[in-house]
């Protein structure tokens, strides 16, 4: 009897003597803020409107070795001007552009790259990514958060940081993240030290039981926020963007923490982009995603278009990625 | 972790040897193939595998499982379980259990994060039940199939648990 009361005292100091995890580090947090003071709401949606008017009468990719479902209109792709649109951007905004193709034929990857260069770190890179093809018009998937993207390397130019911006729009995610991979594997990014890669940031609705679940993982009922989602590298850099966010009351933030490298079969949804391959090669990166079929039902459809989006829930959301921008690339004071 | 794990490694055995036939606590080392899915407002851990831990019988109405399990599905999921029940007196080797059970959840999950940046405490404790229709009984052990279990935590914290079965043998 007296070994099971001893048993019984040691679950009951195993059930007393919980961990919980540090707090997160807030000290950069107000010159990381006021670079998201400068995102500029009336500059997003034009974005969104000329790239889905773009891919109208864009020339779709070649679908071959891709089946064409109704979920996954393979045929439907269009990239060319998007690459053209984001190229000409970055010019614009004074960045020296350049389009690193990878692979060969009519499924080459082109990605558009531009990079800020760091003051103090240049050899240390934060990349900030969003996957320029889409089905459709591609208003939330993924105009959306090239809109995002675009209106964020406008801004940090104002600013010096300690390390190096570089702002990626990859080709070919709807492929399977081939522009992404290529990239990777290409060794393009064995100085990013993190990342943040968006896909689809613009939908939200107030609408009650508007959000699904994610693979078992509950998610608050109406979906009108963005899911943040890290892994074990980034479970640092997760905590501090959701705090920053909830301290300056940036944007609807719910911040998710896969377990290990977030590859495991059940936590898969949450790798179903870009950053899937930084993952699995160990580089911090954040997901930022308005959760996609989970909540927006002209997910890969015709209908997916900008009268869709949300322009505030956009504009929200992209000044959380400036700040997010200007904290893990340092912002000097 | 790990020193959890040393605790009842160191625990189990002590338990589970030295104990005679005629004595009023029978206590005997167990093998089981448990699944797990729980699912709160912040934290998900799921999985199948298997665990090991110590089945006590107390004057042959009493039962008392401890036992630690490594579920594979979403990372490494580890519960921690304690069950007290009572098993029904029957003629034969067939006795039926039902349980009140306490887990502490460890090890990998999904975790949705709170706003102020900060991780849900682990181990999570879940409180609830599991029946037992599918156990026997034998003077050298027992075999349980088709445990069910279910289980409430904080935060909307919902437990189902399947073991599919645990084996235990009288040393």
């Amino acid at each position: 009897m007296r070994k099971m009361t001893l048993l019984f005292g040691v679950l009951t100091i195993l059930l007393t003597v919980t961990c919980a995890p540090d707090a997160p580090d807030t000290s950069h947090f107000s010159t990381a803020f006021t670079v998201s003071e400068d995102i500029v709401a009336a500059n997003l949606m034009p974005w969104v409107e000329m790239l889905s008017a773009a891919r109208a009468t864009d020339v779709t990719v070649s679908c071959e070795g891709y089946e064409e479902k109704e979920l996954y209109p393979a045929c439907h792709l269009t990239r060319d001007a998007a690459v053209e649109i984001v190229t000409n951007a970055f010019s614009t905004m004074g960045y020296t552009p350049r389009v690193e193709i990878f692979g060969a034929g009519p499924q080459a990857a082109y990605n558009v790259v531009a990079e800020w260069p760091g003051a103090l770190h240049p050899e240390e890179v934060l990349l900030v990514a969003a996957h320029l093809d889409g089905f459709y018009a591609a208003a939330d998937d993924n105009g959306s958060a090239v809109a995002a993207l675009l209106e964020t390397a406008r801004v940090v130019r104002k600013y010096s940081f300690a390390r190096t911006i570089r702002f990626v729009a990859f080709d070919l995610e709807e492929f399977g993240s081939v522009g992404s991979t290529r990239y990777v594997e290409a060794g393009r990014c064995k100085d990013v030290v993190a990342a943040i890669v968006m896909d689809m940031i613009g939908y939200a609705t107030t609408k009650p039981n508007s959000q699904k679940d994610v693979f078992g993982v509950k998610l608050p009922d109406v979906g009108d926020f963005l899911i943040v989602a890290g892994n074990r590298d980034s479970a640092e850099m997760l905590q501090q963007m959701i705090l920053l966010s909830h301290e300056y009351g940036l944007a609807k933030l719910v911040g998710v923490l896969t377990p290990g490298d977030g590859t495991y079969i059940l936590a898969s949804p949450y790798t179903r982009s870009d950053h899937g391959m930084l993952w699995y090669h160990g580089i911090p990166a954040l997901f930022l995603s308005d959760t996609a079929n989970f909540r927006n039902p002209h997910y890969h459809k015709p209908t997916d278009t900008p009268d869709t989006l949300n322009p505030e829930f956009l504009a929200n959301n992209t000044r959380a990625l400036a700040a997010a921008v200007a904290l893990f690339a340092e912002v000097q004071p | 972790m790990r020193k959890y794990a040393t605790v009842i490694l160191i625990l189990l055995p002590w338990l589970a040897f030295g104990q005679s036939n005629h004595s009023p606590l029978i206590c005997m080392p167990m093998l089981q193939q448990p699944a797990l899915y729980f699912s709160s407002d912040h934290v998900t851990a799921a999985g199948f595998g298997a665990g090991a831990g110590v089945h006590c019988i107390f004057q042959q109405r009493w039962v008392v499982q401890v036992d630690i399990n490594l579920l594979w599905g979403n990372g490494n999921a580890v519960p921690l379980r304690l069950a007290l029940g009572w098993h029904k007196q029957t003629a034969h080797t067939w006795r039926p259990a039902c349980f009140g059970t306490f887990a502490l959840l460890t090890g990998d999950r999904t975790e949705v994060i709170f706003d102020d940046g900060q991780r849900p405490v682990s181990p999570t404790p879940v409180a609830g039940i599991r029946l037992a229709p599918l156990r026997f009984v034998h003077p050298k052990g027992f075999a349980s199939a088709m445990e069910l279990g279910y289980g409430r935590s904080a935060s909307r914290g919902t437990c189902l648990e399947l073991t599919v079965l645990a084996i235990g043998f009288h040393l």
